[in-house]
């Protein structure tokens, strides 16, 4: 049986190889896929929204729906994660710190790692604002800063303790920044429709803010980023949290 | 003019609201999450049914995302046809959340809104499939309605967690298959939008790129759609579910990955395709008679009745997939027609049985004898439910089940209509042996009652009697609906 699937795998690989020799030639510029839309995006994208960064643009603005199923996809992740993985939901585990005395050896009680962990914190979640809020500009946005912001978070675990990490971001935090994040962005949608626009329809925002068209585009995609970035960086730490302490979310596993 | 968002929105702002609510409040938050669960449904339902009116009356409706006219931007179409899938997906989720709303749950108390809201994302995804116009959106949809989906039905012990881990890894690769199907069009026509792509592949020649892109995005659906042979997630993940989780997937998932093998055929391939694999789609027919007879074999083995209705299922794909490619317009009416009756009537058999199960834990047919004397309610729409599926007139099971029948006549396909009258026979066979137990044994299992738990009931006899109506409605169905899908295709 083993050996059939192989074979059905190699046969079905070698069958989706073949068709690949009916490609256009890579990177030439004459293909529907180079030519159809891209045009607009790339002559258009800086004068309608302000924002340099072509792959934002359609990102967050020419496809924002997608983007924001994208960021419900991860609010499900979380979500599923908790109800799957969760084992006990106690009124004392709601509330940070359980009062439970670890012995020093399973700690982490490492003064270099503590201290190196301690210096290197602040800066990583600077850098995960950087490249939350430089996602106009360069490689970046919310998805990526998001990502960047909970490592620093897991690191703090991972250096020193659940019950640290804990005090710092309980688990009703990271439910309540993970639904506040998909609210913000189908929010923004929403308040754009209260102006007569259609849903995510960002001239409706710049309207009721009384900004020039592109910025009221550009500040937005600054917006619904926060809100990818918020739910990103919850839904990772709510999932590390689970699967790092058998899904009890607390000290002693 | 807002209602093609709003229909999508109302579930996910539901399933927002349920988990912030849930973690805010300390104690009495919890409590509300119900009604707000089930409020966002019925607001969902209400929209898509005027919806279904103003389309019916003004013609179809195109909302643009983002007010980004296609094919930069996104746009949801709803004609006719989707139309009336919003409200059978939203109308399904509702009634089948109010009929087990009010068991109580085995849950620790912080998981009912978590299941809620994995709910109400199932359901948004399910209505976004329908609703959309791009392909690439519907990919994310399909996302959204299958994440939330192997949660709901992983939580129901340790056999339930593990046939939803199989079908996670199976729709992965089910989801994957149509996306790269999905590459292999844009590298094509260089667009999304499903009538964008129509208009491009039209003006040129087929090429290798199309049909792989057509052979692999069919693929992946079937293996979403549990076509046999991909079917082996089906029966393992729904029967171990709980009630409430399969009652919701059950009807709805099949139905819409169906509807999605639908809108490809007639909106987004174009026609001279098919036309030109004739070998290709006569495989599929001969595909969907295997499935339908290996369904009726396998059904007949069963001894718990809700894997027995998962192979009946498993059969029910086998029809609307032979339907959809047998290629004449009277399949294809009779495949349409089957997938709203068949959501119909397997949205009341798997209430029906998840309430049995609610009520007695036991969904062995062994445990079946004297049901109509403990359960009379519960077993009169089953039995409406069954009749219906063996194809009796006038429950709507039997119309789509002819229009599939005379199709196959008339594309000369005589196995496809035997295999279709026999596992319509071999249903007779399947219900009246648990008819027989419930109807003349004696009670077996202790005698628990029905009847004044009308929360749990009404939903179930509101749908039960759906299915007659469904079925006397059949001609106004196809007049309004189904023709002016088909018109100017096949």
């Amino acid at each position: 049986m083993k050996k059939l699937t192989l074979a059905a795998v190699v046969i079905a690989g070698l069958l989706l190889a073949a068709t690949t020799l009916d490609f256009p030639k890579w990177g030439d510029p004459q293909t529907p896929a180079s030519m159809h839309v891209s045009a607009r995006f790339i002559e258009k994208s800086l004068e309608e929204m302000a924002t340099p960064n072509i792959v934002t643009a359609v990102l967050g603005n020419y496809r924002a729906f997608d983007t924001m199923l994208e960021t419900i996809v991860v609010f499900t992740a979380g979500l599923a994660c908790f109800f799957i993985l969760r084992t006990r939901v106690t009124r004392e585990s709601l509330d940070p710190a359980p009062s439970i005395k670890i012995p020093l050896d399973l700690a982490g009680e490492d003064l270099v790692v503590k201290t190196v962990a301690r210096t290197f914190i602040p800066m990583i979640q600077l850098f995960g604002l950087y490249v939350l809020a430089h996602g106009h500009y360069s490689p970046g946005g919310g998805f990526q800063g998001g990502v960047i912001f909970a490592a620093a978070y897991i690191l703090l675990a991972v250096s020193h303790d659940m019950r640290t990490a804990l005090q710092h971001m309980s688990e009703r935090a990271t439910h309540l920044l993970s639904a506040a994040g998909v609210l913000l962005f189908a929010g923004i949608g929403v308040i754009c429709m209260t102006n007569g626009v259609n849903f995510l329809d960002y001239g409706g925002l710049a309207g009721i803010l009384g900004m020039p068209l592109a910025t009221g585009h550009s500040f937005a995609i600054l917006l619904i980023e926060t809100g990818v970035g918020l739910t990103v960086t919850a839904a990772l730490i709510m999932i590390f949290k689970l699967l790092s302490s058998h899904g009890a979310v607390q000290e002693g596993f | 003019m807002q209602l093609p968002v709003l229909t999508i929105l109302f579930p996910l702002f539901g399933a927002f609201v349920t988990v912030a609510l849930a973690w805010s409040v300390r104690s009495g938050g919890r409590k509300n999450v119900m009604p707000i669960a089930v409020g966002a449904l019925a607001s969902s339902a209400a929209c898509a049914v005027v919806l279904l009116t103003q389309v019916l009356t003004t013609g179809s409706q195109i909302y643009l995302l983002g007010g980004w006219a296609p094919p930069w931007g996104i746009s949801l179409v709803v004609d006719p046809l989707s139309a009336l899938m919003l409200v059978v997906v939203s109308v399904g989720a509702l009634l089948n959340l109010i009929a087990f709303s009010f068991t109580p749950s085995k849950w620790p108390l912080g998981k009912t809104p978590a299941f809620l809201g994995l709910y109400l994302l199932a359901t948004a995804g399910h209505l976004g499939i329908v609703a959309t116009g791009d392909v690439f959106n519907l990919f994310v949809f399909i996302e959204v309605a299958a994440l939330s989906s192997y949660a709901l039905l992983s939580m129901e012990g340790r056999r339930a967690t593990f046939a939803s881990l199989n079908y996670l890894l199976v729709g992965s690769v089910g989801a994957s298959l149509y996306l790269l199907g999905v590459g292999y069009l844009y590298i094509e026509s260089g667009s999304l939008n499903m009538l964008d792509i129509a208009s491009i592949l039209t003006a040129l020649p087929l090429s290798t790129t199309t049909l792989t892109g057509f052979a692999v995005l069919m693929l992946g659906l079937w293996v979403k759609m549990a076509v046999f042979p991909f079917h082996a997630w089906l029966p393992a993940a729904y029967a171990s579910a709980s009630p409430a989780a399969s009652g919701l997937l059950a009807p709805l998932t099949t139905k819409v990955m169906a509807y999605v093998i639908v809108r490809m055929l007639i909106t987004v391939f174009p026609q001279n395709l098919l036309a030109g694999m004739s070998g290709f789609s006569s495989m599929v027919v001969w595909l969907a008679c295997v499935a339908i007879i290996a369904g009726a074999i396998m059904a007949i083995a069963q001894q718990d009745l809700r894997r027995m209705l998962c192979f009946i299922l498993v059969a029910e794909v086998g029809y609307m997939l032979g339907g959809a490619f047998l290629g004449n317009s009277t399949a294809m009416t009779g495949t349409i027609l089957h997938i709203l009756a068949d959501a119909a009537m397997t949205l009341t058999l798997f209430m029906a049985v998840g309430i049995i199960i609610a009520r007695t834990g036991s969904s062995r047919i062994q445990d079946m004898d004297g049901m109509f004397t403990t359960m009379p309610v519960t077993m009169l729409a089953f039995v409406a439910g069954a009749l219906s599926m063996i194809g009796v007139p006038p429950f709507c099971g039997f119309f789509s089940k002819w229009y599939l029948v005379s199709g196959a006549l008339e594309a000369g396909h005589w196995v496809f209509a035997g295999s279709l009258i026999l596992s319509s026979l071999v249903n007779v066979l399947l219900f009246f042996r648990i008819f027989e137990r419930a109807f003349f044994r004696k009670p077996s299992v202790a005698a628990v009652q029905d009847t004044g738990d009308w929360q749990q009931l009404a939903p179930l006899c509101f749908i039960a009697l759906l299915l007659p109506a469904i079925g006397l409605a059949t001609g106004g169905i196809i007049q309004e609906i189904i023709q002016p899908a088909l018109k100017g295709v096949l």
